[in-house]
């Protein structure tokens, strides 16, 4: 109770200041009168999370009613976009560039992190991606990120890109991770700290998607390109905010880790979010890194119908700076 | 005056098309949410020809033809046994009143449980929803049958299978033909339904996961194809139905067409 009344306190307080300037001849910034932000389990969506709890994005536009959603996979969440339910979505770049290359308007407008993503399997016989075929893979969908990187793997190891999609589940993480642990299947292509917990429950790694891909970026949260052209100092605050979570992550992981068990109940504690921060196989950063490699290996194997000719076709102008690929 | 209702529909028909044409015409609606009558034929018919259609409907068929074919089998069972004894009636009673009023899909997630993230899962999950209507409707199909035609199987002596089989079956015709279309409705939605919950990818997939696949790459005409694929089936099934009871109870005199 006290800590909800701190929290009113202090986002009054920071309304209070922004008009202050306000008033003190900066013009207001405009921002849409309601705006949905929805991501999916996991701490990759680490910035968001301290966005969402320390609420930053209310305390900027007080105007401005923000509804978080946890939703399970990333092509619901540009369905959701396209429906005009959602104006800020979160995830992996496969549904984004399949969205893309489909004529959905979505696009980057802050990259959240890179992350390597493991292929974990329980069964100790499945040792090479050879060994799954005719197996049972969970992933969040057959477009994810993980969708491309298993067509990746099963290209460069059984000589067919589509070699494993007959074995395809649509699971999101929590509910496969449990699905992989009883036994109910074969293999899971994951994320942090979902493949974290996994391992120490007896899983191991068949592969990781660094191994095919080199290092890449895992997570952006999108926006359309409408909601941009009528608000970009709207987009160009949220794009500073996800940079400044970002630094908060490096410097004071300790304290994102309290956020992070916040957010979830009170389970994990802070100590094993800590702990999953720091050995995840995530990087924070702004950086977009092999979006390309991703589009260009979808296109050869059909998964999109046209390629986009520059990185920066994918992202919004806030990400321009950065030095992308 | 059949010819003539026919084309009233297909004029109907005609219509309905027409405005659904020109509403997509008109409107200006984004095309990932709704596709028109002319992308759909052209997904319909560019899936039947490469064959990504016939895949899906083929796995679909074959997997509801399997259910079908166990939920037959058990209901047959049920339904002999209540014929043949007070306990098998009551017993029959009991499960349909507990487990007809079950919409099918629900005993999916069990299923999974059960029988793993497989195939199996939703045949037993679409068996489930077709024994309790075709065994309502046989026991009941029994149970109406004239005590007379019964009495005179006892008297020239016909053993109790005998009776279940030479009278009580041909009696119970036109309820066991009810019994049938509706159980195949259920299933058939079950079988949509489960598809569509369960999420096996590639090629294995029957028409609800194609459908679902291709809302995932936002090929929304596809979605309609596969809509269209699925209605044309239930229309093509219907009248194997009504040709079956045409053939049979209605020559015979046992219901009126």
């Amino acid at each position: 109770m006290n800590r909800i009344r701190m929290l009113v306190l202090a986002a009054a307080l920071a309304a209070a200041l922004i008009a202050a300037a306000g008033a003190g001849g900066r013009a207001s910034v405009s921002a849409p009168g309601k705006v949905t932000i929805a991501y999916q389990p996991g701490i990759g969506y680490a910035p968001l999370i301290v966005l969402k709890t320390q609420h930053t994005l209310e305390a900027q536009f007080p105007d401005t009613t923000f509804t978080w959603k946890v939703l399970s996979s990333g092509a619901a969440i540009t369905s959701g976009m396209i429906s005009g339910d959602i104006q800020i979505g979160a995830g992996g770049v496969g549904p984004l560039i399949v969205g893309w290359a489909s004529g959905v308007d979505a696009k980057i407008v802050a990259p959240l992190d890179w992350g390597d993503l493991w292929l974990m399997a329980k069964d100790p016989a499945i040792k090479t991606i050879a060994d799954l075929k005719g197996k049972k893979i969970a992933m969040p969908g057959p477009t994810s990120i993980q969708g491309v990187v298993l067509r990746k793997m099963a290209q460069a190891k059984l000589g067919d890109a589509h070699a494993l999609d007959a074995g395809i589940i649509s699971m999101d993480h929590p509910i496969a991770m449990q699905a992989l642990l009883s036994g109910q299947i074969d293999a899971h292509l994951t994320s942090a700290p979902f493949q974290l917990q996994e391992k120490v429950h007896g899983a191991h790694v068949v592969a990781r998607s660094y191994q095919y891909f080199g290092a890449h970026s895992f997570l952006d949260a999108w926006e359309s390109q409408k909601l941009y052209d009528q608000y970009p100092q709207f987009s160009a605050t949220f794009y500073k905010d996800v940079s400044q979570a970002i630094d908060l992550i490096k410097k004071n992981p300790t304290k994102v880790a309290h956020i992070l068990m916040d957010d979830s109940g009170g389970i994990p504690t802070w100590r094993q979010y800590k702990q999953w921060l720091a050995s995840s196989g995530l990087t924070f950063t702004l950086r977009p890194l092999g979006l390309m490699r991703f589009a260009n290996f979808m296109h050869t194997i059909n998964m999109i119908g046209k390629m986009p000719s520059s990185w920066k076709d994918l992202v919004l102008p806030p990400v321009y700076a950065q030095k992308g690929s | 005056m059949r010819s003539s209702a026919a084309l009233r529909k297909a004029i109907l028909l005609a219509l309905l098309v027409g405005v659904w044409e020109a509403y997509v015409a008109t409107s200006h609606v984004d095309h990932l949410l709704f596709a028109s009558p002319w992308q759909t034929v052209h997904a319909f018919a560019a899936g039947w020809a490469d064959g990504s259609l016939a895949g899906p409907t083929w796995t679909t068929l074959r997997i509801l033809l399997e259910s079908f074919g166990i939920g037959l089998g058990v209901a047959l069972g049920f339904t002999v046994m209540a014929t043949l004894s007070t306990i098998g009636t009551d017993l029959l009673d009991l499960l349909t009143s507990v487990f007809n009023p079950l919409p099918g899909v629900v005993v999916l997630p069990l299923a999974m449980l059960w029988f793993g993230i497989d195939t199996s899962a939703i045949v037993f999950t679409v068996a489930f929803a077709t024994i309790w209507p075709i065994a309502i409707n046989m026991s009941m199909g029994f149970k109406t049958v004239s005590p007379t035609v019964v009495a005179v199987g006892r008297t020239i002596g016909l053993k109790p299978l005998r009776i279940v089989t030479d009278v009580l079956i041909p009696a119970a015709l036109p309820h066991a033909v009810t019994g049938l279309k509706t159980a195949w409705a259920f299933g058939w939605r079950t079988m949509i339904a489960s598809e569509l919950v369960f999420g096996v990818a590639g090629s294995k997939g029957g028409l609800g996961n194609y459908i679902n696949n291709a809302r995932l790459y936002f090929l929304t005409p596809r979605i309609f194809a596969g809509l269209v694929t699925i209605a044309l089936l239930g229309v093509v099934f219907e009248s194997l139905f009504g040709l079956a009871e045409r053939g049979t109870v209605v020559r015979w005199g046992m219901k009126h067409s």
